[in-house]
């Protein structure tokens, strides 16, 4: 094969790959679309809760594409969102008195999100800065389509949850 | 392999080298000599394609194969519908068990006897079409072409109808 029709392939080939882990991107990304279409019943905060949900797209997507510390991050952060997606909606759903228990439910859902992310990360042999980064901005932004419920308090909660939880692995694992 | 699938841009060019080879044989060997290049290209740029969805645990080489050999065979089922490959001069193909073959042997037999049974000017009809001689046998005008070629379908239905629905 002539040597520029061997460069006009790779380019060809590398678009193709380049198009195919955009297409998967999206995909992982697609998930937050129903999760904030459920949260929309039961929130005041409609134009918060769809920009919310438009960045989520967006950073899991993107994420996604760049793949290596960040993509498994971006992946491990669904994950862990999910957790906070669903506590205070679950709440909700069974009745519970939100006005009281809201902004200590968010911070405990933060929380949980944070210890998962940061058990992760721990196990991780390189890229732990970018897998911890894309995990915990996804999960945050995850988690908020659903503490989005308690307000500008609930999602600062689960924020303050998911912040606080990363110390205390890091310590635990130096104890350890 | 896992690098590209994890995204790692540098393993691009290594995978890139490594695979274009074997896609090529295994397109010769499916397709035979001719456009092996637009199916080994075809079948290359579906490879990494799909490279994100590579899992690790499997065997790359039989991935890439996989993937190649399911390409090159909608390549050459595109070509023989589009009639790009004369039924009589159709490679047999290279993979599929003896059975397959065999009954591939047998239609392409059966194809041939059937075709055998037309007059000359229906069986050049057939075959010109086949073999996108497109002004067709004789330098017979596009219009009478085609009926011409229905016509001849329409017996070659009839023959192989005679030979194999009616017990023959």
């Amino acid at each position: 094969m002539a040597n520029s029709a061997h460069i006009a392939l790779m380019r060809r080939a590398r678009r193709a790959y380049e198009l195919g882990r955009l297409r998967g991107a999206l995909i992982h990304a697609a998930p937050a679309v129903p999760l904030a279409g459920l949260s929309h019943s039961c929130c005041v905060e409609a134009s918060t809760l769809w920009m919310l949900c438009a960045a989520a797209v967006v950073v899991i997507s993107v994420a996604v594409w760049r793949g290596r510390g960040l993509g498994a991050g971006a992946r491990a952060g669904l994950g862990a969102g999910l957790l906070s997606w669903l506590l205070p909606l679950a709440a909700r759903w069974l009745g519970l008195p939100m006005n009281a228990a809201a902004i200590p439910l968010c911070f405990g859902a933060g929380f949980a999100a944070g210890i998962l992310v940061a058990l992760q990360a721990g196990r991780r042999d390189e890229q732990r800065a970018e897998f911890a980064v894309a995990a915990a901005v996804v999960a945050g932004l995850i988690g908020g389509l659903g503490c989005i419920i308690a307000g500008a308090g609930g999602r600062a909660g689960m924020l303050a949850g998911e912040i606080a939880a990363a110390p205390i692995v890091v310590l635990a694992r130096k104890r350890a | 392999m896992t690098r590209l699938a994890d995204g790692d841009r540098s393993a691009f060019e290594p995978v890139f080298t490594a695979a274009l080879p074997l896609v090529r044989d295994l397109a010769r060997r499916m397709l035979g000599s001719s456009e092996v290049d637009d199916a080994a290209q075809e079948a290359l740029i579906k490879v990494f394609s799909r490279a994100a969805d590579y899992d690790p645990e499997r065997d790359a080489l039989t991935w890439i194969m996989t993937i190649a050999g399911y390409e090159c065979r909608t390549i050459r089922k595109r070509r023989q519908r589009r009639g790009e490959v004369p039924i009589d001069h159709a490679p047999e193909t290279a993979t599929g068990t003896p059975e397959d073959l065999a009954l591939n042997r047998e239609l392409c037999a059966a194809m041939r006897d059937a075709l055998g049974s037309l007059s000359p000017v229906d069986a050049a009809t057939i075959r010109a079409v086949l073999d996108e001689r497109r002004a067709g046998p004789h330098g017979v005008a596009a219009t009478a072409l085609r009926k011409r070629l229905q016509r001849a379908l329409g017996r070659l239905r009839a023959a192989w109808q005679e030979r194999h629905e009616h017990g023959e």
